[in-house]
């Protein structure tokens, strides 16, 4: 099978030699979590537990409110012990309830199992999808009940799975579809029946022809088509991806619904899998610890609320000279100010870098070089946008379609004279945002 | 020779007649009470007013639409003189100026972690809400000084946002400008200010800054004009009389008199300790310290400083591919790693100062 792609984009070496080897090993439970009730793109759940309460692992303890928004549940079992503001990946300090082991690790009674998935009906999948509080896990962490409910003047006709992993550094996925490739298309196969679709894809990048091959046997004899495709950053943007494996473009400001398509991630799909079959919330992921700062990297099963601090305990510690820890993959993820930060359900790894590692200069002037154009996968203007949004002219920023702008950092990457563009969009797209905010309600 | 004259000097006149009639026929009347009127405005057109400079202001005060008192940085004297043009009685009303509520710089006050992002206070919040530890703090990268027209606002060396009540014309649109809303109007004959906008308990306030409102409430036993408000003292500013002076009693220096130290001096008076520190080169690099530190908790605190420095150079010159990826990451998120300020501020002195200061 050829490989294919998008325009734009860049090459960042892959650094995933550190861990791409190793196999996914779980990890033992913590004696406490902190589990934050805001993990979801859209509205935090509300906290439904006390400080006292006894807990069992998969009780719900936050209920989502409104419909893009998920419930969320306990990963371990014991005994809650403070309902409050906690450090949260996204740099604030965020409500969370912290729960403290009882050393049982029991499950909560009542998890459904069906036997025969085929007999469930899409609306039975959504529900139980739901209450299994089921996000994206490639990192934007979008509720994926959601995603199975497109409105009804849309066709969707396919449903991709995105294994092309593209972040440097990461290899949780990659692991997961050599590992447990069934789990994956099991998964995908609900997905399609509550979508109702017919085909599906799974796009991997042509840098991991192991898990392609141990997909494409797990897959035969359905009509799932593994696609092998450039190993181009960012190949796993759900829009890349469309234009790579259907050369469909996705209009500005739409969604992948738009070309009917609809599109998650391979962790993803073995989450809706474990719902499904076994009623299993999602409690645990498998994220990806890595890095030159710690001194063994490795792809561990960890429990959602398990402070960053076990996981670098666990990956054999810390180097000297430790720089920076990120949450997420080095292009995309942000960085954290203290190790007591959780890992949430869209903590796709957490790479610790070593100070030489990284690339620190002032930033200067735009030289009209056009590198960053050259590499948007968005076809954006990075350049131009920066330049206006520096200078809070946003109508015109805006002009240039930032809020198209999938802040991949591509153009930061490129940039010779280090300007930080993504960083500039944010502010803009914060100031527009505000903007239309405010006259709408006017 | 003459047929030249003639000519121009008959095309000069047709020229002159037209020009003559046309300005009759098309002349556009002007009120003079308008014309009077933005004479007597300032003429920054600073867009206090609401209108679109000042002779939007002169047009709708002629039509009756606007107060002869929205000049807000004219102040009285430029309503009295528009109320004379519209023979109308100027309602005094007390001049107010802007007073930025933080008097935590990064000499006391706690960073969460090193930014290196985007020089403007609403760029900041984008990275975690703002480095400052203290939710309510000033941010002190300049939003509130750009959208000063009158100069009236500093930047101080350890990012904090200082208003010269002097040079303050009352205009507000500083007001807005902060996206953590801690500058206010008060009177401008009050001097006598709680700089702290912090409703943290005591504790978790004395954690993150060494000049906040802890909610001691000694100013409200002590003084006639203070009240608790949520965790922070509230200073009254319809009472007049406030002996013993609250700023007298503050155990925190957060309250200000600034009659006795004006607010560029940094307060000097009321403080003695901590004096400089940082001031010399303030946040010379602080940059690539922060990163430093996450490492887990207490150990090295010494040894930081020195990798650091070590650090940056190295990187610099390498172009190697381990490198290039993660700059990204630090462009993206800027908010680095990082932790404990107090390291920050312990390292900061130290750093070489070749950073310009706003790295951080």
């Amino acid at each position: 099978m050829s490989a294919r792609g998008f325009r734009g984009g860049v090459h960042p070496p892959d650094s995933k030699e550190y861990s791409k080897d190793k196999a996914i090993e779980v990890m033992p439970v913590p004696e406490r979590v902190v589990i934050p009730l805001h993990q979801n793109i859209g509205a935090p759940a509300q906290a439904i537990v006390e400080p006292g309460a006894k807990v069992k692992k998969g009780q719900i303890i936050g209920m989502g409110k409104g419909f893009v928004s998920t419930p969320v549940h306990a990963s371990i079992s014991g005994e809650v012990k403070k309902v409050g503001e906690f450090p949260h990946p996204s740099g604030k300090d965020m409500l969370a309830i912290e729960i403290e082991s009882d050393g049982e690790d029991a499950w909560v009674e009542g998890l459904e199992e069906v036997q025969d998935v085929d007999s469930l009906t899409p609306d039975e999948i959504r529900q139980k999808v739901l209450a299994a509080g089921i996000v994206g896990l490639g990192g934007a962490t979008f509720p994926t009940h959601v995603k199975l409910a497109p409105p009804k003047e849309k066709k969707i006709e396919a449903l991709m799975l995105n294994g092309a992993e593209c972040e440097p550094y990461l290899t949780a996925d990659h692991r997961l579809m050599i590992e447990d490739p069934d789990s994956i298309i099991k998964g995908l196969k609900i997905l399609m029946k509550a979508l109702g679709v017919d085909k599906g894809y799974i796009g991997i990048e042509d840098n991991k022809p192991d898990a392609v091959t141990s997909l494409m046997r797990a897959a035969s004899g359905t009509n799932i088509e593994v696609i092998s495709l450039h190993v181009k950053y960012p190949q796993g943007a759900e829009k890349q991806l469309i234009k790579a494996i259907l050369n469909k473009e996705v209009p500005s400001g739409g969604l992948p619904m738009d070309v009917g398509v609809v599109v998650q991630n391979v962790g993803t799909a073995a989450a809706v899998y474990e719902a499904v079959r076994y009623g299993r919330p999602l409690i645990e992921r498998v994220t990806t610890i890595t890095g030159r700062g710690v001194k063994e990297p490795k792809n561990l099963k960890v429990r959602i609320g398990t402070p960053t601090s076990v996981l670098i305990d666990s990956a054999g510690g810390l180097t000297e000279d430790v720089s920076k820890i990120i949450m997420g993959g080095p292009m995309m993820g942000g960085g954290v100010y203290t190790t007591e930060v959780p890992i949430v359900k869209g903590t796709s790894g957490v790479v610790v870098l070593k100070s030489d590692d990284i690339r620190d200069r002032e930033s200067n002037p735009c030289i009209r070089c056009g590198r960053c154009a050259r590499a948007c996968p968005m076809l954006l203007e990075p350049g131009a946008m920066g330049i206006f949004s520096e200078r809070d002219m946003f109508e015109e920023t805006e002009g240039y379609f930032v809020m198209d702008c999938i802040e991949c950092g591509c153009c930061s990457y490129t940039c010779p004279s280090d300007r930080p563009l993504v960083h500039l969009f944010r502010y803009a797209k914060a100031a527009i945002i505000k903007k239309r905010q405010k006259e709408g309600t006017n | 020779m003459i047929e030249a004259i003639a000519t121009l000097s008959g095309l000069g006149l047709i020229a002159g007649l037209g020009l003559g009639v046309a300005s009759r026929v098309f002349a556009v009347y002007v009120d003079p009470k308008v014309e009077a009127l933005e004479e007597a405005l300032l003429g920054t057109n600073c867009g206090a007013c609401g209108f679109p400079g000042c002779s939007g202001l002169a047009n709708a005060l002629a039509e009756g639409e606007a107060a002869v008192t929205d000049c807000l940085p004219g102040g009285e004297d430029v309503a009295n003189a528009l109320a004379s043009i519209l023979g109308v009685d100027a309602d005094a009303t007390a001049r107010e100026v802007a007073v930025v509520l933080c008097k935590g710089g990064d000499i006391d006050a706690k960073t969460k972690f090193d930014y290196r992002g985007v020089k403007d206070c609403w760029a900041a919040m984008e990275v975690g809400g703002g480095f400052k530890s203290c939710g309510y703090g000033c941010l002190g990268l300049g939003s509130c000084y750009k959208a000063c027209n009158f100069g009236a606002i500093e930047i101080t060396e350890d990012r904090l946002a200082i208003i010269i009540p002097e040079k303050c014309t009352g205009c507000t649109m500083c007001v807005p400008a902060c996206p953590k809303n801690i500058i206010k109007m008060v009177p401008a004959d009050q001097k006598v200010h709680v700089l702290c906008s912090s409703h943290d308990k005591g504790p978790a306030t004395k954690k993150v800054c060494s000049v906040g409102c802890i909610g001691c409430t000694l100013c409200v036993k002590k003084t006639t004009n203070m009240s608790m408000v949520d965790n922070l003292a509230v200073v009254d500013y319809s009472v007049i009389d406030n002996e013993p002076s609250p700023a007298a009693v503050c155990p925190t220096n957060t309250i200000s008199d600034f009659e006795e130290a004006h607010p560029l001096k940094r307060f000097k008076k009321e403080k003695k300790k901590k004096a400089v520190k940082k001031t010399a080169k303030p946040a010379a690099k602080p940059a690539a310290k922060s990163d430093k530190e996450t490492v887990a908790e207490g150990e090295e605190t010494k040894k930081t400083e020195k990798t650091v420095v070590a650090k940056t150079e190295k990187v610099e010159s390498k172009t190697g591919e381990s490198i290039t990826k993660e700059e990204k990451t630090e462009t993206r998120m800027d908010s680095a790693v990082v932790d404990k300020s107090e390291k920050v501020e312990a390292k900061a002195p130290k750093k070489e100062e070749e950073g310009n200061k706003d790295v951080s």
